[in-house]
């Protein structure tokens, strides 16, 4: 019966004719079923009664200002349990029983009307704008809309139009410098990689992950579908994430899909972008020396003993030391010499050719990439339901060689009153990735990161085009620049490869591919049981499967290798939710009480073979010619709690929250792990008490305060010492106790957090300011503390430490420009953070973080110090501030000196958004001033003679390129130890890899900040007035030119090639890809 | 509100449901990992400390030493493009951490003993509890006497204590006595039970274990000649019995095996050059200068150490080049017999108890004087010559190798060092010791003419453990963390 009901009712048009006829079929069919749905429902038992009926009112409401009409009002019968929203045109009708006279009329930004129903039965209402407040309504925890102004804690909404600007497909860069207090953890521009948003500063020991919930369901950031996204808020402080638990702790991003509305009928809308991706930050490349270590030429040396007798013809012939990775060798100077090539069998053995410059090189190999991204929805909606199904086709091709991902997304949420009172809604999103050569990144030797090779160990002279046409030798195997080389060598010997293979061989063959199927969604339940009362229940899912391989080649440098590893994470939530909201006089009442079952199951495999492929290129667990590396992962964590919120308005100026929560978490020791925290938070709206005439500039003005407290657990398996079976020794079996000390007495970790706002509005809200302040006190963490390692473990895990985490931050929004033709509106941006690490423990005061690369910089939590501390080498100097320089001419380094501290001053960004006439211009601005970190790129560029900085005069005015005996070399300035100023030259070779690459830390700690143009959309609002004839059924189109990631504006590191918003790792870059810029169309269209 | 308080009940007792009935703190195994052994065996932690104790792991112990630079420092290798070690001036390098060594090493070490003197069921079936005691006690103290050697005073006392974040630094000298107690004592723990299971070392030879402890008395004892340099002094009565005690003889070298075919178990320097196909290292110019005695006798060893070129030469990269040079072809790499998959590592060979002998002989600290001094030195060279596979018997009597008293000692340390060719730690050590063979830093050096004498504590130990680590400085008279100070036993 049940689904006939719905048949008809989503088939029978139009609806306005047939509207009485189910309403009344409805009414008859809910009364016969009453007892059915009374025993499917428990709580249905009070729903019932209500529906009576006895005359049918009409009327239309418009706002006063203008006359239009104002849909999705509320008409709320007083009295009883009825009511209706407006449509489209401001009509309503809704039925009332004899007994009721008042009809309620209320809107958001608009004083609430009563008027009684006269007896023609027609009410035409004109609703007055509430000059007092925008009552903006914002989502926030568990998805729950509220108006802006009950509010004790900072919530940010950023609207989907305005993270889809430049098309991004990524939220966290979509996020940036559009919130204030999100400060973006970038990741490279030309990988696959998300980047990372960092909310409110450093609040724990460890940089922590915001918290991403998708229409109620906790997830990952790789599942926000950007075309969906209706808009995001972003909780920041712990009393508006107390609801969401442990995790909430570092934020909350809270994306609210796009859905169909009840009243807007059926629309498809296209959403289609192709952009095209270059590259946009290099470094800054010499192009005047050639491979080598000596600028002196090196000449090939006839030695009948190995080389054939034809070689003798050769003897002399300028030749480069091929098997140097390094560009210290002769000037560029278009002499006649033999290049690598000319030595290998084939067309081109015995060639000479003029050495030239190159300097597009390593543009050449990085092609320009392409994008699609394609959605195409339909959205409808009827009394009764409104769904969304959507349809999301992406695929994008890297400035990378042979890198490409795709991705496609399916979309469904809807939701169905299967009665007055009883709605199912449900949201999911199926998707399925696949990738291929993903980028390597970091330091590597094996060759993977190419750019970093470029950047690293490489020769400027090289023809990125022969090498590309020239993949393989005459027998097949791969070629190599870097050859052993001529000279000494047998023929056999002269074409081994040193250190690198031909990029273009190793990318087209040696890559890795990752395959992701992920299903995320929920199926939920609410049922009113009163008008002020109702249940919700709800089932949530986020399951992500993947499986990935890695492959290297065969007949290259490495050993072949074939790697796999799947995995499958499964998260799943089991909500109930009871609600209720009553208003009774002055007061409002808001109430949650709720229970949450969280059960996070992961399981992994990871095969490896090992001592190589048993057949070449045969890419099977089954090739490993030794015993393969099998390993089994598992994680299983449940976490139980029940938790209650409640929310009191007095006269709308007044509201309290508290909120108190107890989890259960299944980490801990069972006499452990239970643990409560609450919170409260208070908002109070001053303006309310203006004089009219202070209201006409200040027009809004909102104290706030919240006070939270958190609770948060570990990993599994985190507090009991661990066993771990390592490679056996032949049948002798291998086990180690683990490295963290760990006494299984772990307890939960509790943090405060104090923090207070205002909200000011000035000239009619054209201009808004937002303003927080800040104290997370986060003590007694679970820590792994990294101890001296000589008491057999290299860290502790304990409950320890005392941080403070103080800051601000605020922004401005404003409308310089309102009218018919032109707006303009501008928001800005800014908040700083600093944690400070008060102690450790009673016996540590410094821990390590995390340990550069190279140059053994560290990053420390020291006590009385600033999260991020550095230390490092620096140059020793003496007394009167000299460089101290050895007696073999470079400078002495002095360990383990305070270099700097990590953590920006302050960040933030700016976004505008201009129309004028039928275009749109919109862009946005991100920065952040100050931080350092650790660049190996340009380290080895300089170590290497890549660097334009490798190139230069001495003092004595001689290329320091050439030989000291020439009068060349490097002079480092500086004092020797006796105080003497330093007189000695050093070859620049060992000047620029000894001296300064193995040198001194404190030269590769490089200030991070840096302002962005982060991307720029003109659009084009194609108008009705065109859209005529056959484009009728076009109902909006809009066109518009997209650049991403568009402008490094300023940043000390770009003169190093690395652009510091997107380092691979927080502090350090081990060979950082290199930036790419988007340059793109974009098509939205509504049917 | 009376309707509030229903619905209240209603959704606890749901949300009591949705939890299965159960206590709402009680989660079952939820919190057991199924992938983990959930116990763990001595045998197994036998097993993996050794094959830690041969790693060349960063900051570890190997007797390869590929990643610390110990066959650098003796100037058996010189660097090539890479200049890291040479230099003497790589803060990075020379300040290594001896963290590993404790957690990896010495720690499982000790679980053993700890599961032994429990009677715990994790020492079952593993050897009887004295001999398993004893293996544990041996390997802990060769690994304790390898980490003062290069860093001077270490956390010794105070080590191994999760409950001790701060351990202070003991003296060398206390380490060292120390240790030849717990060798001593070890030594005669070893009964007639069952032998040591795990043990890839010597596979369960209990009489070997006592050579072992007994071998690295006789050692341990010659490196105090510094500073207990008279016959029947200390050293010189710790030398006697532990030649009483019975070192190794020929036949009986102590090696660690490595596997071929097992790419966990393989010999480093044949992942260096064959697997990661890496040719920073070349033999030294050093190295084959002093095996190159005279035009007409060249140490038959030489084309066994070192890789002979297309052109029939062995070819030596002169130590701590100016400038950056690759190798192959045009210098030697170290010959295959020493980096094939499965080559050996020495950790004590009959070699080197022959020269120990000849020096206690020569300095009077045993008897015999030149005559027993000669006896050994042709002793040691006969054996150091069996191991790289040559069979010359009048290489020893060739006029430039022949012992002569007058340089007894010179040529006695340097046919030490080239017989302990690779292992770098050691040789650098005695080295430290003697003098011999004369080293000296190359032209790249940015240390002067100063060639290490020790390795910095690693810049950690200054941060996290500041107040033994200053004292620790302090109780050397030193000034800094310099890797020119002198420890206890290098006495000027």
């Amino acid at each position: 019966m049940l689904k006939k009901v719905k048949f008809l009712r989503m088939n029978l048009l139009p609806i306005h004719y047939l509207q009485r006829i189910l309403t009344h079929y409805l009414t008859y069919y809910l009364l016969f079923m009453k007892r059915l749905i009374l025993s499917l429902f428990v709580f249905l038992c009070v729903a019932a009664s209500a529906i009576a009926q006895n005359r049918t009112v009409t009327g239309t409401v418009t706002a006063s200002d203008d006359k239009s009409p104002i849909p999705g009002v509320t008409v709320r019968v007083r009295g009883v349990n009825a009511g209706t929203l407006t449509d489209a045109n401001g009509r309503f009708s809704v039925s009332m029983p004899a007994n009721a006279a008042t009809l309620d009329f209320s809107y958001v930004g608009y004083v609430t009307q009563s008027r009684s129903v006269p007896a023609s039965n027609v009410v035409n209402v004109q609703l007055v704008a509430d000059a007092q407040s925008l009552n903006e309504v914002v989502v926030t925890a568990l998805g729950e809309k509220r108006e802006s102004r009950s509010l004790g804690y900072a919530v940010t909404e950023v609207k989907g139009e305005n993270l889809t600007v430049a098309k991004n497909t990524d939220i966290s860069t979509a996020l940036a410098g559009k919130v204030a207090g999100v400060q973006l953890n970038g990741s490279p521009s030309s990988s696959f990689d998300n980047a990372s948003i960092i909310v409110r500063g450093i609040n724990g020991f460890s940089i922590g992950d915001p918290l991403f919930i998708v229409d109620g369901t906790p997830t990952t950031q790789e599942n926000v579908n950007m075309d969906n996204v209706e808009s995001v808020s972003v909780l920041k402080g712990a009393a508006a994430s107390a609801l969401y638990g442990q995790r909430a702790y570092n934020g909350v991003v809270i994306i609210t899909s796009k859905k169909g509305t009840r009243q807007g009928g059926t629309t498809v809308e296209l959403n289609s972008g192709f952009a095209l991706e270059k590259v946009s930050i290099l470094p800054d490349y010499q192009n005047e020396y050639a491979g080598g270590y000596s600028a002196d030429w090196l000449t090939f040396e006839y030695d009948p003993s190995v080389h054939p007798a034809e070689y003798a013809a050769f003897n002399g012939q300028k030749i480069l030391d091929y098997a140097a990775d390094a560009s210290f060798g002769p000037k560029i100077d278009g002499s006649l010499y033999r290049p690598y090539y000319s030595w290998a069998p084939g067309p081109d053995f015995g060639k000479l050719v003029p050495l030239t410059a190159q300097p597009d090189n390593v543009k050449q190999f990085l092609q320009t990439g392409a994008s699609y991204n394609n959605t195409l929805a339909v959205t409808s909606g009827g009394d009764t339901y409104n769904f969304r199904i959507g349809y999301t086709n992406q695929s994008r091709t890297l400035t990378q060689q042979n890198a490409k991902r795709s991705n496609n997304i399916v979309n469904f949420n809807g939701a169905l009153d299967i009665s007055k009172r009883l709605t199912v809604t449900t949201d999911f999103q199926f998707s399925k990735e696949d990738r291929v050569g993903q980028p390597y990144e970091t330091y590597r030797n094996d060759g993977l990161n190419v750019v970093q090779g470029f950047n690293q160990w490489f020769q400027r002279q090289l023809d990125m085009k022969y090498m590309e046409a020239n993949q393989y030798d005459a027998n097949g195997n791969p070629t190599s620049w870097n050859i052993l080389g001529p000279n000494g060598a047998t023929p056999d010997d002269i074409n081994t490869p040193q250190y690198w293979d031909n990029p273009y061989w190793l990318v087209n063959n040696s890559f890795r591919t990752q395959r992701n199927n992920r299903l995320v969604g929920n199926v939920g339940v609410k049922f009113d049981i009163t008008d002020d009362l109702f249940i919700q229940g709800s089932v949530r899912g986020d399951l992500n499967n993947q499986i990935s391989d890695e492959r290297m080649a065969t007949g290259g440098l490495q050993l072949d290798y074939f790697k796999q590893r799947q995995f499958t994470n499964n998260e799943f939530n089991y909500e109930l939710n009871l609600v209720y909201n009553k208003t009774i006089g002055d007061f409002s009442i808001n109430a949650l009480g709720a229970a949450n079952l969280r059960h996070e199951v992961r399981e992994s495999n990871r095969l490896e073979t090992t001592n190589g492929l048993s057949f070449p290129n045969y890419f099977n667990i089954a090739a490993s010619l030794g015993r393969p590396i099998t390993e089994n992962g598992y994680y299983n964590k449940e976490v139980r709690s029940v938790f209650a919120r409640a929310s009191f308005g007095y006269k709308n100026y007044l509201y309290l929250d508290v909120t108190g929560r107890n989890d259960w978490s299944s980490v801990f020791a069972p006499d452990l792990n239970s643990y409560f925290y609450p919170s409260a938070s208070l908002s109070f709206i001053a303006s309310q008490f203006f004089p009219q005439g202070l209201k006409e500039t200040f027009s809004y003005l909102k104290l706030r305060a919240a006070y939270a407290r958190v609770g948060s657990d570990v990993d599994p398996y985190r507090v009991n010492l661990l066993y771990n079976t390592s490679a056996a020794y032949g049948s002798n079996p291998a086990l180690a106790i683990g490295n963290e000390f760990r006494n299984g007495r772990i307890r939960p970790a509790l943090t405060g957090s104090l923090e207070i706002g205002t909200e000011m509005r000035f000239l009619q809200n054209r201009i808004g300011l937002d303003f927080a302040f800040y104290k997370n006190n986060n003590k007694n963490q679970i820590l792994s503390i990294a101890t001296n390692g000589a008491t057999g473990y290299t860290s502790n895990l304990i409950n320890a430490g005392d941080l403070t985490n103080k800051g601000f931050e605020f922004s401005i929004n404003g409308s310089p420009v309102q009218s018919k033709n032109v707006s303009w509106n501008l928001t800005f941006n800014f908040s700083k953070s600093k944690t400070i690490v008060n102690k450790i423990t009673d016996e540590v005061s410094n821990t390590i973080y995390d340990t550069s690369t190279f140059f053994g910089n560290t990053l420390n939590l020291r006590e009385g110090e600033e999260w991020g501390y550095v230390l490092g080498s620096k140059y020793l100097r003496n007394d009167a501030g000299n460089v101290v320089i050895s007696s073999g001419g470079v400078p002495v380094s002095n360990p383990n000196q305070f270099i700097g501290y990590s953590r920006p001053d302050y960040t933030g960004g700016a976004f505008s958004s201009l129309r004028v006439f039928d275009f749109d211009l919109a862009f946005s601005l991100d920065f952040s001033k100050g931080g350092l970190f650790n660049s190996t790129t340009r380290a080895f560029n300089l170590g290497s003679g890549l660097s334009q900085e490798s190139v230069g005069l001495n003092d004595k005015g001689i290329d320091w390129r050439l030989p000291v005996s020439e009068g060349g070399g490097y002079k480092f300035v500086g004092v020797l130890a006796n105080g003497q100023p330093n007189e000695r030259y050093v070859e620049a070779s060992t000047a620029f890899y000894n001296g300064f690459q193995r040198g001194s830390g404190e030269e590769f700690m490089i200030d991070a900040s840096y302002l962005k143009l982060r991307e720029v959309r003109l659009g084009y609002n194609v108008p009705k007035r065109l859209l005529t004839n056959g484009l009728k059924f076009v109902k909006s189109a809009n066109l518009g030119v997209v650049v991403g990631n568009a402008w490094l504006i300023s940043a000390p590191g770009k003169k190093y090639g690395v652009d510091p918003s997107e380092i691979e790792g927080f502090w350090e870059e081990g060979g950082q890809l290199p930036s790419s810029r988007t340059y793109g169309l974009n098509l939205r269209v509504g049917f | 509100m009376k309707n509030l308080r229903k619905y209240g009940i209603y959704i606890l007792t749901v949300a009591v449901l949705s939890v299965g009935c159960k206590k709402l703190e009680d989660f079952g195994d939820t919190n057991v990992d199924p992938t983990k052994v959930s116990a763990a065996s001595t045998k197994a932690l036998l097993t993996y400390s050794m094959q830690r104790t041969q790693e060349s792991i960063g900051g570890g112990l190997g007797f390869t030493g590929l990643a610390n630079g110990g066959p650098v420092f003796a100037q058996y290798l010189s660097e090539g493009p890479y200049l890291t070690y040479s230099p003497f001036n790589d803060a990075a390098v020379l300040n290594p951490s001896y963290y590993t060594a404790y957690s990896e090493i010495l720690k499982n070490l000790n679980q053993i003993i700890i599961f032994n003197n429990a009677s715990a069921k994790e020492a079952d079936l593993n050897g009887s509890t004295n001999n398993q005691i004893a293996v544990a006690r041996i390997m802990k103290a060769m690994v304790f006497w390898k980490l003062t050697d290069r860093w001077g005073d270490i956390p010794y006392s105070e080590a191994l204590n999760s409950e001790i974040n701060t351990p202070k630094f003991d003296k060398q000298e206390d380490i060292y006595k120390d240790i030849l107690k717990e060798l001593t004592e070890a030594a005669a723990q070893i009964d007639g039970g069952a032998p040591v299971v795990g043990d890839i070392i010597l596979n369960g030879d209990m009489e070997g274990w006592k050579r072992f402890a007994a071998t690295q008395r006789l050692l341990m004892a010659l490196r105090m000649s510094k500073v207990y340099p008279n016959a029947g002094g200390f050293a010189a009565t710790e030398f006697n019995a532990a030649l009483t005690a019975g070192p190794i003889a020929a036949g009986q070298d102590i090696t660690y095996k490595f596997i071929a075919g097992d790419a966990n178990n393989q010999n480093p320097w044949f992942r260096n050059y064959t697997i990661s196909l890496r040719n920073d290292y070349a033999v030294s110019k050093t190295l084959v200068d002093y095996m190159t005695y005279s035009a007409a006798n060249k140490d038959p060893r030489l084309p066994v150490y070192a890789e002979v070129l297309s052109n029939g030469q062995v070819i030596g990269l002169p130590f701590g080049n100016q400038v950056q040079t690759n190798i192959p072809n045009a210098y030697s790499r170290i010959g295959t017999r020493y980096r094939a998959e499965n080559a050996p590592a020495y950790i004590f060979t009959y070699a080197q108890v022959a020269f120990a002998k000849a020096e206690a002989a020569k300095i009077g600290w045993i008897p015999g004087g030149d005559a027993a001094a000669k006896t050994n030195y042709d002793a040691g060279i006969d054996a150091s010559l069996a191991l790289a596979g040559v069979t010359n018997p009048g290489f020893k009597n060739t006029p430039e190798v022949a012992y002569a008293p007058a340089r007894g000692l010179q040529q006695i340390g340097l046919q030490r060092w080239i017989a302990l060719y690779l292992n770098g730690w050691e040789a650098w050590s005695e080295w430290r010791r003697t003098g011999y063979p004369a080293l000296a830093p190359g032209p790249n050096s940015q240390n002067g003419t100063n060639i290490p004498r020790r390795v910095g504590y690693p810049t950690a130990d200054a941060n996290t453990n500041s107040e033994n680590y200053n004292a620790a400085l302090q109780q050397q008279g030193w000034a800094d963390n310099s890797i020119n100070n002198r420890m206890w036993w290098d006495k000027q």
